[in-house]
């Protein structure tokens, strides 16, 4: 019964985590949510309307300045850290707080004399032995949230815990490295998730999402196989299939980068036949990087972690899961010989209660190991502080050594290789870095790259009378053109095209009786430069 | 029964290739086994006579006859009430002089006036818009406060009415007049802008029936409309400008007026009008593509009921032809379709003021709004509505209206899923059918589909709560899962149709 309370009383915490979540809306204004507002999780569905209308012949191709990509696992419910990466050196008081749950010795493999893993794990030992896997012991974030979804955006803003920070640290890079994104967005897709709601990780400041997302690796792969986002097969009789026909070839035509996955896609192949939800995200995953698409960051996601009971049963087959598609993935990789340019971690939005629980599960905890897997590692090995059981929390929960922002930083700096002020700058505070992670810049062709150099201040200023102000800082002089685009990305007016002095400019955008009430974007071009941002008329 | 259904499609002079594809003949729909009286028909009722409804008008709607629910709809329509002239009617060019927001205040409340109406008021509604684009002024052309009011005051009142009174009336508003030149025809200069639209887009239909020489001399015959001693006071006929001489038109000699001219046409025309006008009934509201048969039949019809369009009205609603698979989700939704729909699907209450004006601004960026049709022919409707920029514009609008729907009345959702479902529900993928189901005109043809729109339902809510069964649809999540769901919905292609 007290179990059953206990798992009641997260399904409360649920609906707590969604009304912080409304209020957090709420409070926002009117705006800053037509980005969340196009989150239904369709592959173009996040996709602000430009960058679903723009011709993939107006752009060359652009040049990918390193050929590494990120591959996040997201490990979604909480993953049972302690069931993972197995405390061999306080062996007994695990199996003290956990008499059912607890992996006899029968049921381990020994990573070293202080630390097992469960023998369905056991795929992974190829890897490990080969130098290619590192684990980064008891990783969380100050004053742990134990709702999943308030955790899982912590984990995607890397904002602080008390702080709601609506974008994501990937879209804030997205963000600066296309800073028109709205009215010019790049020829590749810059992030693909696959499995998952769209993640609030590709959300910029705006909240719209800029990532291409599926709920489904059979969709993404049926669109990278046909090209088209609708088939056009299969369509049923009469007039009414004519119609449907009609309408799905116009919505296939609105989606560019169709081209682009498809041409990826058709390029490559798998070396290996993946099992498994998981298995089958990182097949498409492979072919997209084999194929050389050109996308930065993937994330992948295994359900089914939040094991607040049967946990015994269904842990070991998760984690067995996870093992052989990163196994496979691995090899399918090296066999493009692209296994040197991928880097996967796994995420969680938290760990669980070292203590198991009345129904042979496990309840929300706090830190918890994160897994990389990559060639480029520089052998296989332990980062941080392995977790003390004694040192817990108010609630039972292990207290973390490492934050997971340290990770991030790391990562950001020496594996996408992005300048490292500028690091500190999109994560908001400066966290320290993990040299022991192995990885670096230095053998990359390009050097570290300084996406923010031309940052410009800009934003639409609203006036009382009902009037709006385009207001930017110029740092030099340039050419700037100023122009107010509806939603459908057509022009309405132009307020600026001329030369300009460096300083602060404001210009006046009349609202006159022609034009609607209603979301317009503003698109400023200084010299070679663009930036977009929406704003409302009210 | 199929017997008699199989003899009269033989009658049907256009014969379809696939027996699936045949539709019913006019004679009165009675709900069957083959043709049962269910939910999908009456949002079908629905969405076609009107804007569509909410789950508990169609669940009404199955305890009624089809018949009396038709004309229990078309009645209503015939009764809504008609706009109260407005204070500022006998305000003068003068009174605007110094005052142009006060012009452009009373102009855009009379629109947001009329659109409003046509939310409440949504069969006549329909109607009035169906009219107007066919009865084209342009707003611009005729940009004072009481042309506008005159212009909509005929649509209003005649939308269900007479037709031959429509094409008379209409003929002598001011903002016709000024839209279309009728008011600078004169016996000095005639101006055949008028006459000609007066055949090819309002009565006969292009070519048909008519000569070059008609139209100069149907011209002619409505020479006087010209006397505007101020802008803004309403175009007076004036002998002094009129043409007495005689006139031919279609090989009649006389020395034709205005009300001559109309009896003529009405009466030497009748196969001509009755069928045009029938066609565009039944491609706005059947099926874009026309069924001669059955066009002739409504306009036998039309024209055995003196021009009376509510005859017409009933006698195609009612009708198995009306109600035949086949016709179901034919028509490519118009922008106002698109929204008005939503809104009653989602039981979401309009409010007047903001609300309306926003509901312009997106469907005027989606290339409909009212006072602007796109030309003197109207907009075109069925495919031109959308190409790729106004197909992903549907999906941005529409999906931050579905936000704003959930956080002005986020248990709106939570009531629609329960309604749909019938009950409380720990069944997901049960949700998601229904809902689907429910927004789409058809069923989609695959289970696939539904799995995937499933997923996107659970939403970020980890799996075991719902393999447990602990999921339900109390939770404090349905909402944003409904926003998500209704999300992916708007952007399945079938979506688009009705």
């Amino acid at each position: 019964m007290k179990n059953k309370n206990q798992r009641y009383g997260s399904a409360l915490q649920h609906g707590t985590a969604h009304n912080e979540d409304h209020e957090r809306w709420t409070r926002r204004s009117f705006l800053k949510k037509v980005g969340i507002a196009s989150g239904a999780s369709l592959l173009f569905g996040n996709l602000p309307v430009a960058a679903s209308m723009r011709s993939p012949l107006t752009k060359a191709l652009e040049d990918s300045e390193t050929d590494r990509v990120l591959v996040l696992i997201r490990l979604k419910g909480g993953n049972d850290g302690l069931n993972t990466i197995v405390p061999l050196y306080d062996y007994s008081k695990y199996l003290q707080y956990r008499p059912t749950l607890g992996l006899k010795e029968s049921e381990l493999s020994k990573l070293t004399n202080a630390i097992g893993i469960p023998k369905t794990m056991d795929p992974l030992l190829s890897l490990w032995e080969e130098g290619q896997m590192k684990v980064v012991h008891n990783v969380g974030y100050p004053e742990q949230n134990l709702s999943h979804f308030r955790s899982a955006d912590i984990w995607s803003s890397a904002s602080d815990a008390n702080a709601f920070e609506p974008s994501g640290w990937y879209g804030r890079i997205i963000a600066e490295e296309h800073p028109d994104f709205l009215s010019n967005p790049p020829i590749i897709p810059p992030a693909i998730q696959i499995g998952g709601a769209a993640n609030s990780l590709f959300n910029d400041e705006e909240m719209t999402n800029l990532a291409i997302s599926v709920q489904n690796p059979e969709e993404i792969a049926e669109i990278a196989k046909t090209g088209h986002l609708f088939s056009l097969a299969n369509t049923p009789d009469c007039y009414y299939g004519e119609q449907v026909s009609f309408v799905r070839s116009v919505a296939n035509n609105s989606f560019f980068y169709a081209g682009v996955l498809s041409e990826a896609y058709k390029s490559s192949s798998n070396a290996v036949e993946y099992t498994g939800a998981l298995g089958e995200q990182l097949a498409t995953v492979a072919r997209l990087i084999k194929g050389n698409l050109g996308t930065k960051l993937y994330m992948v996601t295994l359900d089914g972690f939040d094991t607040h009971a049967n946990q015994g049963k269904d842990h070991p087959q998760l984690l067995a899961e996870l093992s052989v598609a990163v196994r496979d993935f691995y090899f399918d990789l090296s066999v493009g010989g692209r296994d040197k340019d991928v880097l996967s971690m796994s995420i969680s939005e938290f760990g669980r209660r070292i203590e198991e629980n009345g129904s042979k599960g496990t309840d929300h905890g706090a830190a918890a190991p994160m897994m990389l897997f990559g060639a480029e590692l520089e052998g296989s090995g332990f980062v941080g502080e392995a977790p003390n059981l004694d040192a817990v929390d108010e609630v039972g929960n292990l207290e973390h050594t490492t934050d997971f922002r340290t990770v991030y930083a790391t990562v950001l700096e020496n594996w996408l290789c992005l300048d490292g002020a500028k690091v500190d700058t999109l994560l908001g505070q400066s966290f320290s870095r993990l040299p022991e992670l192995g990885i670096s810049c230095t053998n990359q062709t390009t050097s570290t790259k300084d996406i923010f150099k031309q940052q410009l201040k800009h934003e639409a200023r609203y006036s009382s009378n009902g009037n709006i102000q385009v207001y930017y800082e110029l740092k030099e002089g340039a050419f700037v053109n100023v122009q107010v685009i509806n939603l459908l990305g057509q022009p309405v007016t132009t307020l600026v095209n001329s030369y300009q002095a460096s300083g602060a400019h404001q210009v006046d955008f009349y609202t006159k009786r022609t034009i609607a009430k209603g979301q317009y974007f503003y698109r400023l071009q200084v010299g070679d430069r663009v930036y977009s941002q929406p704003f409302l008329l009210r | 029964m199929n017997i008699e259904l199989l003899k009269i499609q033989e009658t049907s002079s256009t014969p379809m290739e696939n027996n699936t594809c045949q539709t019913g003949s006019l004679q009165t729909y009675r709900p069957s086994d083959t043709m049962p009286w269910n939910e999908q028909r009456i949002k079908h009722l629905y969405k076609r006579i009107g804007f569509g409804a909410g789950p508990d008008q169609i669940k009404k709607a199955l305890t009624f006859n089809p018949q009396n629910l038709v004309s229990q709809l078309i009645q209503q329509a015939i009764s809504a009430p008609i706009f109260q002239a407005p204070e500022w009617l006998a305000l003068n060019h003068l009174d605007y002089k110094e005052n142009e927001d006060l012009l452009n205040s009373n102009i855009n409340g009379w629109m947001h006036k009329w659109l409003a109406d046509m939310v409440k008021h949504n069969v006549r509604g329909k109607l009035i818009l169906f009219w107007h684009n066919h009865f084209v002024a342009q707003l611009e052309t005729y940009y004072f406060p009481s042309y506008l009011y005159n212009y909509h005051r005929i649509l209003q009142t005649t939308a269900l009415g007479n037709f031959r009174d429509f094409v008379y009336e209409m003929g002598k508003s001011t903002a016709m007049l000024l839209f279309l030149n009728g008011a600078d025809n004169t016996k000095y200069e005639p101006n055949e802008n008028y006459a000609r639209e007066l055949y090819e887009l309002f009565t006969l239909g292009r070519d048909n029936g008519y000569t070059q020489k008609d139209i100069e001399e149907t011209a002619r015959a409505l020479t006087g409309w010209n006397n505007m001693p101020n802008w803004g006071e309403a175009i007076r006929f004036s002998e002094d400008t009129f043409d007495k001489d005689q006139k031919t038109i279609f090989g009649l000699k006389g020395n034709w007026n205005y009300d001559q001219l109309h009896e003529i046409l009405f009466t030497r025309k009748k196969e001509e009008i009755s069928n045009f006008i029938c066609e565009k009934i039944y491609k706005a509201y059947v099926n874009p593509e026309p069924d001669k048969v059955i066009i002739a039949q409504l306009a036998q019809t039309f024209v055995d009921n003196d021009w009376e369009i509510a005859p017409v009205l009933r006698q195609l609603f009612k009708s198995e032809h009306f109600f035949s698979e086949a016709n179901i989700g034919v028509i490519i939704k118009s922008p106002y379709d698109l929204f008005l729909n939503y809104f009653n699907e989602v039981d979401y209450k309009i409010t007047e003021g903001e609300e309306i004006g926003a509901i312009h601004y997106f469907t005027g960026m989606l290339g409909q709004e009212l006072g602007l049709p796109v030309d003197v022919a109207g907009w075109q409707g069925n495919r031109t509505w959308i190409d790729t920029a106004r197909l992903t514009g549907r999906w941005r609008i529409l999906s931050w209206k579905v936000y704003d729907t959930m956080e002005k009345s986020p248990n709106n959702f939570t009531e629609l899923a329960l309604k749909l479902t019938g009950e409380n529900t720990n069944d997901p993928a049960i949700v998601t059918q229904k809902v689907i189901d429910y927004f789409l005109p058809v069923a989609l043809h695959t289970p696939e589909l539904y799995e995937r729109a499933t997923a996107i339902f659970k939403t970020d809510i980890p799996q075991n709560y719902f393999d447990n069964g602990e999921w339900n649809l109390n939770w404090d999540s349905v909402p944003w899962q409904m926003t998500s769901l209704i999300q992916y919905i708007i952007r399945i292609p079938e979506y688009q149709l009705m």
